[in-house]
């Protein structure tokens, strides 16, 4: 979460003001720190472990895709981020 | 190597979403590094010859690079004999002008009438068809024909008669299992397709006479393919001894390139029947 600070002034039309102050908050999107893959390099046809490390700086929880090549990897269960891949 | 792209996302549930990529490297899978056999010009010495399989042999090729190969980089060595169209075996190497990449494993030989066992494994590697072509020097064959001959191990006899009591054969994309008698009189046994490319395990007892107190057992891929008793194997020569490689023919009648690979030797009088139902495998790069 991001906050922008507001500032600003009314005046009336008998030039009388009165400041306020107020705060804009902005949702961030999530950060993909780091993508690895393990093994690698390997010959084809091995299974590959692809992990997905990212962060949400609200600490919202985080959906994870991944396609290799266009085509969908499949996420192992019970741990977000990680993925195999036979390539 | 092979880059193979990754589109990673993650998507908080707000639903804003980050993406990163990255490549899955696929590497060439490790393959066979070959070595060239020292081929000395007809020399029919203990110096001309190789070792394979724990047995002495000497080398019949047409001496070019590629002709006749051990493996350098595998769990045990794989021979590789290729043969090329009117690339010979000539009389100058001690031959016989003939297209072959083989072993000749004659420094270790059987007498006449002594039971004895040959075990090895072999594969045809993938080509084109041997189907002879139209630039033929030599003039016996026909383009379009088959191979006349095409053996990938042999039990050959030594003497004056110098027959073959025992083949392998690979004609018109089949293997056969075949016997000789006399001269050069050939019963085949066993045939079944080849493929190429697939490793073949042969285990042979046999028994030469020159009689039919002959007796010859073939087993291919762990099952009996041959039982031969009654039938005169062999002739006159007072001495067998197996070769492994590839022998063709006719030479120079244009056929494609012929590549075999043979592992896993093994001949002596000690029974190898243990190798029926448990064959080596079949060497690994290591």
């Amino acid at each position: 979460m991001s906050s922008l600070a507001v500032t600003g002034t009314v005046v009336n039309e008998s030039g009388l003001s009165v400041p306020f102050t107020g705060i804009i908050n902005t949702i961030d999107a999530p950060v993909v720190n780091s993508v690895s893959v393990s093994p690698d390099p390997a010959v084809a046809g091995t299974l590959r472990t692809i992990t997905i490390a990212a962060t949400d700086p609200q600490g919202q929880a985080l959906l994870y895709t991944c396609k290799v090549n266009g085509v969908d990897a499949t996420p192992v269960e019970g741990q977000p981020g990680v993925f195999t891949f036979t390539a | 190597m092979t880059a193979i792209p990754v589109v990673a996302t993650a998507t908080n549930t707000s639903g804003l979403t980050a993406t990163s990529s990255a490549v899955i490297n696929v590497s060439s899978p490790a393959s066979v590094q070959w070595a060239t056999i020292p081929h000395i010009l007809n020399d029919w010495s203990v110096a001309g010859q190789v070792t394979f399989g724990g047995k002495k042999w000497y080398v019949e090729s047409s001496r070019k690079p590629y002709a006749a190969q051990l493996s350098t980089n595998t769990t045990s060595p794989i021979f590789r004999g290729e043969v090329r169209n009117n690339e010979l075996w000539t009389d100058t190497d001690g031959g016989n002008d003939t297209e072959r990449a083989e072993l000749d494993g004659s420094p270790n030989q059987y007498a006449k009438g002594t039971e004895f066992w040959f075990a090895y494994q072999f594969l045809v590697e993938p080509g084109a068809a041997q189907i002879s072509g139209t630039v033929q020097p030599n003039t016996a064959g026909n383009p379009g024909d088959p191979l006349e001959w095409g053996y990938v191990g042999q039990i050959h006899s030594s003497g004056n008669q110098a027959a073959v009591p025992w083949e392998l054969g690979i004609k018109n994309e089949n293997i056969t299992v075949e016997t000789q008698r006399g001269n050069q009189v050939s019963t085949t046994h066993f045939t079944k397709p080849l493929v190429s490319g697939q490793v073949n395990d042969v285990v042979v007892r046999i028994k030469i006479t020159g009689t039919t107190a002959s007796a010859m057992t073939c087993w291919i891929d762990s099952v009996q393919v041959a039982n031969s008793t009654g039938l005169t194997i062999g002739g006159p020569d007072p001495f067998n001894y197996p070769k492994v490689g590839i022998y063709r023919g006719w030479q120079g009648d244009g056929f494609p390139p012929l590549a075999v690979q043979v592992a896993n030797v093994e001949h002596g009088t000690a029974s190898l029947l243990s190798r029926v139902t448990n064959p080596p495998l079949w060497p690994a790069v290591v």
